[in-house]
């Protein structure tokens, strides 16, 4: 299920005026990208545990999501499968996917998702920093 | 033991502490080596596997490269299902959190 939201005081930043979730299984490394986020003034930050937990989120009414920040492995729906159910659904909610698997296997997640019609702004390697993650939300912000 | 710049820098952008990083990260290890020690002996290599790559995750977030790297080879000892370069890369593992958990409790009570 859901874990919870954090809500942020509306700041400048990258992430100034985004709401997004991040899906990940550990929750020290989800509590720190949480952060992150607020610290590059993200409006709003929803947290879930696996993809299945990230899909309840994308569908309950009244909840906004511009920007998913997934894991690849994770117990339950994993991040594979998770893209997967995002193509079907035919979200337009854009999508980062991080992980500390090697970079083939990214790659190949990577060109499923696309294919699939996920709206992929890219995948990067763990660990997650600011640095890393604001080129892509700066690429979400410049796409239509 | 733990790159001390960059979790600092981490703290300042996500408007945290340095102290509240490193104690959520010692609580989260101490889990983690839990869970791997229940897997381990039950040789339920798939779940050793997963906790040792959530493990190598978050170690990397710190900078903390020994205990990172010896969650790497235990990581790649349980994708293998190899008893003994498992048991080897759990001692080392256990070696490196515990010496990281002092680290850390020194650093938090500076």
């Amino acid at each position: 299920m859901p874990v919870d939201v954090e809500q942020s005081q509306t700041q400048e930043g990258t992430g100034s005026g985004l709401c997004f979730l991040v899906v990940e299984d550990h929750a020290f490394q989800r509590r720190i990208l949480v952060h992150t986020l607020r610290g590059l003034g993200a409006d709003a930050v929803h947290e879930a545990e696996d993809g299945r937990a990230a899909l309840e989120i994308l569908r309950s009414a009244g909840t906004r999501v511009d920007v998913v920040i997934s894991d690849l492995w994770m117990p339950g729906m994993d991040g594979l499968a998770f893209v997967r159910e995002l193509g079907a659904s035919a979200s337009r909610v854009s999508v980062i996917l991080s992980s500390a698997l090697d970079a083939d296997t990214r790659d190949a997640v990577a060109a499923e998702a696309r294919g699939g019609g996920v709206r992929l702004l890219g995948t990067l390697d763990k660990p997650l920093t600011a640095e890393k993650l604001e080129p892509l939300i700066a690429l979400h912000r410049a796409r239509p | 033991m733990i790159n001390e710049q960059l979790v600092e820098a981490m703290a300042i952008r996500a408007r945290t502490s340095k102290g509240v990083i490193a104690r959520s990260f010692r609580e989260s290890t101490a889990e983690d080596m839990a869970k791997l020690r229940t897997c381990a002996a039950a040789r339920t290599w798939g779940e050793v596997a997963l906790h040792a790559h959530r493990l190598r995750g978050a170690s990397e977030v710190m900078g903390a490269t020994a205990m990172a790297e010896a969650s790497r080879m235990l990581e790649a000892a349980a994708l293998g299902a190899d008893d003994a370069r498992a048991a080897r890369a759990l001692d080392m593992l256990e070696r490196e959190a515990r010496s990281l958990d002092a680290y850390l409790e020194n650093l938090d009570a500076r």
